[in-house]
Formats: C-alpha cells, structure tokens, sequence
C-alpha cells in the first residue's frame, strides 16, 4: 500500500490540483457565470504563495491566508467592473485576464521571478494536505448542489430573467460564484506551488486551462463530483498511462473533451444518473397520480403539451 | 520613430486579417473561437510542410495551399464539433459555453500537432521561398514583405466587406446575426451559412499565419496566443461582427502599441490591449462603432 | 384606497421605437384588470415595466404607495409583485413541487429555519389550490401545457403577492386549455387576489375582468367597465382594423 502511493505520488497530486481548478471554474458555470478567470487567480495563488515564502520568509499558513484575501479583494473587484458583461463577452474579458496574469508572470520579475520562475516553495501542504482541502471544497459544492441554494443556482443557469422575477438579486449571485471560483482557482494554486516547490510561467500556460476543462467536462460539468471523477482520470489514470510530458496528452485531451461534449453532455457524473431508477421515472414523465387530474369539467390531456410551440421569451434583464 | 510607423503597419495587417475571421464566427455563429489562434498557426505549418516536402513551389501557391488547408480544418471544427453541440444544447447560454469548450480542447489538439511536428522548436519557412528586397524610401527601410502583408490586407478585407455587402450569401449572414432564422428569408440555408462562415474565418486565419511567419521568418506552436488577446481588445472597439470597424482598429491598435511600446516599454505594450478590453466592455459594452442590425448586442 | 400599483406617465422608448408613450394607470386591490390590445401594442413592455424588467425613458412606478421605479426585479417581487410569461418558464431539471418552492425561497420571510418551513407548507398548499398536487414529483416538461400554465399560476400566488401580473396566459392555447385557465382565474379573483391579465383577445377577457385598459400604439386608448368599454367605436375599430374581431 505504503508502496503503490509512493510510486503513484506525483500522479495523485496532480488529480488533486486539476480536480480543485476544474471546481474551481464549475462553481463559476453552474450559476451561469461564463468565467474562465480561474487559471488567473490560479497564477495569482500560486505566486503569491511562492513569493511570501520562498522570497519573504513567510509560514505557509500565514502565506496562504493573506494570499485568499488577496484573491477575494481582487475578484470582488473584478466582478464590480465586469458586472454588466453576459455570456460571451464575459467569457472573453476573464481569458483576457488570465493572458494578463500569464503576461504578468513573464514580465513582473522582482515577484515572480520572471522567465526562471520561483524556487524553494516550502513543501508544507503535503498530499494529506492538500486532499483535505479538496475534500472541503467538494463538501460546499455538494451541500450547495442541493435544497434551495441548489434549485437557485439552477434557475440562474437556466432562466436570468425568470430568476430576477423571483426575487433572485442575479448581480449579486453572480459576484458570489465569481469570487467563490477565484477562491478555488487561487487554492489549486496555492496546493500546486506547495507540491511542485518551484513554479515558472510554464506552470500557467494553456494546457493548465485545457487540463482542467477536461476534467471538469469529462467528469461532469454539473454534479459535484465531477472535479473529482474527471480529476481522477485524466491527471492519474492518463498520466499513469500516458506519462505526465507525453506528447500526445493535448491530443488525447482535446479529442475526449469534444467527444464527451457532443455524446455525453452531463459527462462521466451524468451515467451514474442515468442508472438511477428513480430519475428513469421522472425522465420519462410518469405522473405519480392520473395525468393531468384537472379541474371540473374541463378536458385535462387533450393537449399535446411539450412539443407545442412556445413563444419567444421576452427581452432579458440586461438588454 | 518613422521606421516604427512602417512596422506598425505591417502588424495591424496581420491584425486586421487576424481579426476579420475571429469576429465573423462570432458575429454569424456566436461563438467565440479560441481555436482561431490555432488555426492561424495550422496555417504556418501546412506551409511548411509544404515547403518541405515540395520545394521549390511559387510562394502563391503555398499560400494559396495553407488558405485551403486552414479553410478545412475550421470547416471540420465546425462540422464534427461546433454544429452536434449547438444542435443538442438546452439553451443559448448553454450553447455558447460549450462550444467555447471544444474551442479550447480543438486549440489543444491543434498546438500539440503542431509542437510535435515541430519538434516543439520554432521553424522557419525557407528563404527561398520569398527573396526579400529593401527599398529606400524618403530614409525609411520599406521591405518587399512587409509591402506584401499590407496589400494582402487590404485587397482580402476589402473583397470581404464587399462579398458581405453586395452578394446573396452576405446579405444572408447580415439577416443570420440579426436574427438566427432569417437565413431561410434570403433562400440559404442556415447550415451553408454557418460553414461558409467557417471557412472564410479559418482561410483568413491561414493567410495571416503565413504572412506573419514570412514577416517575422519564423513560427512556433505557440505563436497564436497572443493574437488572441489583441483579436479581442480590436472586437470589442469595433463591436462584434463589424468589419470595416476590425480593420480600423486593427491598425489604431498596432499603431498605439507601438508608440507606447517606443515610449514606455515592452510590458505596458503587452498589457495595453487587457486595458483597452476592461474599459470598453465597462463603458460601452456593444463596441464603440457599434451599428444597429449587423452585430447581436 | 389607495391603488396596488400604479403607473405615473410611463414612456418607454427603444431608440426611435416608442413601445410605451404615456401610461398612466393605477390597479385597485381585489379586482381582476384586463390589459387588452392588438399585437404589438405594448402590451408585454408595460409588464416589463411594472415588474421592472424594463426601465421606463420617463414616468414612475408605484408599488403599495412606494415608489419602485429605480427599484430591482427582485426587489419588487420580494416586495410583493409576482408575475408570469407569455411562454412557459418552468425550469427543466426540477419537479413541478420544487419549481413551486422557487417561488417561495428568496422571500424575505423564509430566511429563518422556521419561515423555510412555512414557505415550503405555502408552496404545498398553492399546489393544491392550483390542483397539481398529485403532479409534485413529477417533471413538468411532461406535463400538458395547461396543466404546466397552473403549475406556473401556483408558483406566483404561493407567495401570497399583493398582485399578479399574467402576460397572456392563454396564448397558443386550445379552447379547452382556455377555459380551464379561465376558471382558475376566476376563483383566484373571487379569493381577493389583485391581477393584471394581458390579452390580445378582447372576448376572453370579458367575461373575466372587472376594469378594461385597451391599449394602441403604446398609449391608453380607453379605460372602464369591460362591456362599456369595449362597446366604444375607437376599441372597435381598434380591433377591427387589426382583424381581431370581437364577440
């Protein structure tokens, strides 16, 4: 046992980081934020880690708690300044962050070392560590995933208008998702430098944000487990096989992302659901009681429901 | 400072066709491509590939081959990616976060072919291929490739706005990013369209790839990255799907980075486009030239 | 007594277009309004604006005597104005029970433990009023559309609203899909719920409604007893120009 985790290490603490910044920006889709910022504070996370301690001297603890208020106060701005921005136009915005971050990593050298990177990141969090922090990340999302913060954040997701017509403040939701993301991505950076010891431009590049799209695509972009199940088998299982420096990981990453995004919509999570028999019954619509039981004298299933022809919804909030 | 001017030039044209494809696909499909940067890398290396294994070839045909072939490959994006989401997604939101999703996971497919085919090294498309001459003009060094890059510019974007103002498959795209069923009004299918789109996006891509590794005489994986950020910051002045606004702002751009990269650096240059993206989307979402009925807001 | 709701001059202008140009209009607590108008009349951006999901060019909204113009959606509806669409807006993903508790659960009363308590007894007891109770565990794409219109109906009055406002309930309906919907707006009327119905058929409002607002080109055109004021030669010619013939 003692023996496999040792030989398995590297491969378990990468599935622990991808499953973090795969929640990271899950937390962000499923109240129907189309933020990517995750990467960015994943940087903002991971260098302010190293430089507290490996340059300032500081504790990791210390280190990382100024480092998640740092990350609150930045995104808390963010959020301000792109609060009117929807769907695709906030979606380009946080990329344009996360280029910035990745700009700011190469040139802002005093702090981040420049090219060369950071060196000497204290290895204080440990796997132990880091796994208890995952696991508390996925205890919120999966407490949030049900009752009445859950049935908001669907309605967020799925109706904006209809949300705000039932008392939902949307502006506000959203702030919170985009913060509590920035969170998460700034924790998966924080657990990355603590792990690696040492962090370069490198460690930010594109296929840190193709990784953890991947894991949380193929995992499940909407259940609570999907960071973790996706997390599991890409940085483990497909670097176990593959070997971490393939040169055929963004391959085998890019073609299973579209392929579990065209046939599996609810990703590796939805087929557990699938299975589930109580949901069969509810997919299928079989009412517990006679079909549409209406009021007196009126012809209750005569019409054809569904398939009918809806009108257009009307104009958003933010038209 | 005059030489600068000429480089500035040079850039917004590779800008310019750069940001033409990124905004019809936007504009038309309503998605926003991240792959866009690879597909321009795609372009470089179709190229090169070509050059390799069939020296000798007229630079016009590698280029015309790298247009097709970049033309392809977001045609396929489209076909086996793009549409089958669009098609199964619940609702608009949804749509458009999933297919920025196969976006990025088509871009990583494409980088790493690239990288592996080239060694993950940059290279470099044959001299022979373009001789390069200088000219003396008025005391600025004008060179035959940078002559190149501002015809092909100007020539493509022009034929553009003109196939998108004058022909029935313009009007139609036109009709399709006002109101997604109009398509069906001007007699085109929406399903052409969006494939049209496509490929006219991903040839423009191709061009610039190549001219820009011409120019610079030499390309990376890597080397579509930054175009993106600068694609976005020049979309958003000119509000998405506005042609006539890209080119504008294309050149506005390269030109204002290169004054302030003369004057205050390198690192505020690069960070000049993240700005300039903040600001607008902060103080006039739909783009500052934007027009009624050709961009959805 | 003073009006539920009341509309001071509200203009609504989108660019050139003037979808509402000078509505004023107060709603009286325990009637049924009847807002009727030919497509395209302004009918929808007049909801919109009541439930400020449009922000009027110039005029003012008053709910229960404040002011709300500069006011949130959600704040209006915490405030007691509830509303449904013209499409249906059930979210999928949801039974029809826990689409009822969505109206329910953002009101300021069900923040404590026990105020989640009586909203969820509240959302139960709305749909048993709607008769959709038997349905609550169910998905409500399956359901037929007017049996989801009163799942829709029991989400708005699950909260006890002030007033509700009912953006063409009917339309694209069948005749006894409109009938059903009918009698459930009838009983909410005779319990002492204040509603706005929009409608764009002057006949079925009639029967319905006991005060007429009609509606042209974003103005009010006439205003009064329903039978009387859908007599007047400008309502008819109104609606008959537009080939909505009424009874």
């Amino acid at each position: 046992m003692i023996d496999w985790f040792s030989g398995n290490e590297g491969y378990i603490q990468g599935a622990l980081v991808a499953a973090l910044l795969a929640a990271s920006v899950q937390v962000a889709l499923r109240a129907g934020v189309l933020s990517f910022a995750s990467v960015g504070f994943y940087g903002v996370g991971a260098y302010g880690t190293g430089y507290l301690t490996a340059t300032q001297g500081w504790g990791t603890a210390p280190a990382a708690a100024v480092v998640v208020i740092i990350t609150v106060f930045l995104s808390w701005l963010l959020a301000l300044v792109l609060a009117r921005l929807r769907a695709l136009y906030l979606a380009m915005a946080t990329i344009a962050f996360v280029l910035l971050v990745q700009i700011g990593a190469l040139a802002w050298d005093s702090v981040t070392g420049g090219p060369l990177g950071l060196f000497g990141i204290p290895p204080a969090l440990g796997t132990g560590g880091v796994a208890v922090i995952l696991a508390g990340v996925l205890a919120v999302n999966a407490l949030t995933q049900r009752g009445a913060v859950g049935r908001r954040l669907l309605l967020l997701r799925k109706d904006e208008a209809l949300a705000s017509a039932l008392g939902v403040n949307v502006r506000r939701q959203h702030q919170i998702a985009f913060v509590w993301s920035a969170v998460l991505g700034s924790l998966a950076g924080i657990s990355q430098a603590s792990l690696l010891t040492v962090f370069t431009p490198e460690n930010l590049g594109f296929s840190v944000m193709v990784s953890a799209l991947t894991a949380l695509v193929v995992g499940g972009t909407w259940h609570w487990s999907g960071p973790l199940i996706g997390g599991v088998v890409f940085s483990w299982f497909l670097s176990a096989y593959l070997g971490f420096a393939s040169d055929y990981r963004g391959v085998v990453e890019g073609a299973l992302t579209v392929v579990v995004l065209v046939f599996l919509p609810k990703g590796l999570a939805g087929l557990s659901e699938l299975l589930d028999p109580r949901r069969l019954r509810r997919a299928a619509g079989t009412p517990t009681g006679g079909p549409g039981g209406v009021s007196a004298g009126v012809p209750g299933g005569v019409s054809t429901g569904p398939d009918r022809p809806v009108p257009a919804p009307e104009m958003g909030v933010s038209s | 400072m005059t030489q600068q001017l000429v480089n500035a030039i040079a850039l917004g044209s590779i800008y310019t066709l750069f940001s033409l494809g990124l905004t019809l696909s936007w504009g038309i499909l309503n998605v926003l491509n991240l792959a866009h940067g690879a597909i321009f890398t795609a372009g470089t290396m179709f190229a090169f590939l070509l050059t390799e294994h069939a020296a000798g070839l007229p630079f016009a045909v590698v280029l015309a081959a790298a247009l097709v072939g970049s033309a392809l490959l977001a045609v396929l994006m489209e076909a086996v990616a793009f549409a089958p989401i669009r098609a199964r997604s619940g609702n608009a939101l949804d749509a458009e976060m999933r297919t920025l999703i196969a976006s990025v996971a088509v871009a990583s497919i494409i980088v790493t072919v690239v990288g592996i085919q080239s060694d993950h090294q940059p290279y470099a498309l044959p001299q022979s291929l373009l001789e390069r001459h200088r000219y003396d003009v008025l005391g600025v060094h004008v060179s035959n490739v940078q002559i190149l890059v501002l015809v092909a510019a100007i020539v493509l974007s022009a034929l553009l706005v003109l196939f998108v103002r004058r022909s029935r498959y313009g009007r139609a795209m036109r009709a399709v990013a006002f109101d997604r069923t109009a398509a069906g009004m001007v007699g085109i299918s929406a399903r052409t369209l969006q494939l049209a789109a496509m490929a006219l996006s991903g040839a423009l891509a191709g061009v610039a790839g190549v001219l820009l590794a011409v120019y610079l005489g030499a390309a990376d994986a890597h080397m579509g990255d930054s175009f993106l950020l600068k694609a976005f910051a020049i979309i958003i002045l000119a509000g998405v799907g506005s042609l006539e606004g890209a080119v504008f702002f294309a050149y506005a751009l390269a030109l204002v980075e290169t004054l302030v990269g003369y004057y205050l650096g390198g690192d505020v240059r690069d960070a000049l486009a993240f700005v300039l993206i903040v600001v607008i989307l902060v103080l006039r979402p739909q783009g500052l030239a934007a027009r009624q009925g050709w961009q959805r807001a | 007594m003073t009006a539920v709701l009341e509309l001071r001059d509200i203009k609504v202008w989108f660019g050139g277009v003037k979808a509402v140009d000078g509505v004023s209009l107060a709603l009286e607590p325990g009637h049924l309004h009847a807002l009727v108008g030919p497509n395209g009349s302004g009918k929808t951006t007049v909801v919109n604006t009541m439930s400020r999901l449009v922000t009027p060019t110039a005029g003012q909204v008053f709910l229960d005597g404040q002011d709300v113009t500069a006011a949130g959606p959600h704040e209006v509806y915490r405030r007691g104005l509830a509303r449904t669409f013209q499409g249906i807006r059930l979210v999928e993903g949801l039974t029809v029970r826990e689409n009822v508790l969505l109206g329910v659960q953002e009101l300021p009363a069900a923040r404590s433990r026990a105020g989640r308590r009586r909203a969820a007894e509240a959302a139960d007891e709305a749909l048993e009023r709607m008769d959709v109770h038997h349905l609550a565990q169910v998905a409500p794409a399956a359901l037929p559309y007017g049996v989801q219109r009163r799942v829709e109906i029991a989400r708005a009055v699950a909260g006890a609203p002030k007033i509700l406002l009912l953006d063409e309930p009917v339309a694209g309906m069948s005749a006894g899909e409109r009938q059903e919907i009918s009698a459930v707006l009838g009983r909410l009327r005779d319990d002492g719920m204040t509603m706005l119905l929009i409608e764009h058929d002057l006949r079925f409002v009639l029967g319905l409604s006991d005060h007429l607002f009609v509606l042209n080109f974003g103005q009010l055109l006439a205003a009064g007893d329903p039978a009387a004021t859908a007599a007047l030669p400008a309502v008819q010619e109104a609606f008959l120009g537009r080939k909505h013939v009424p009874a």
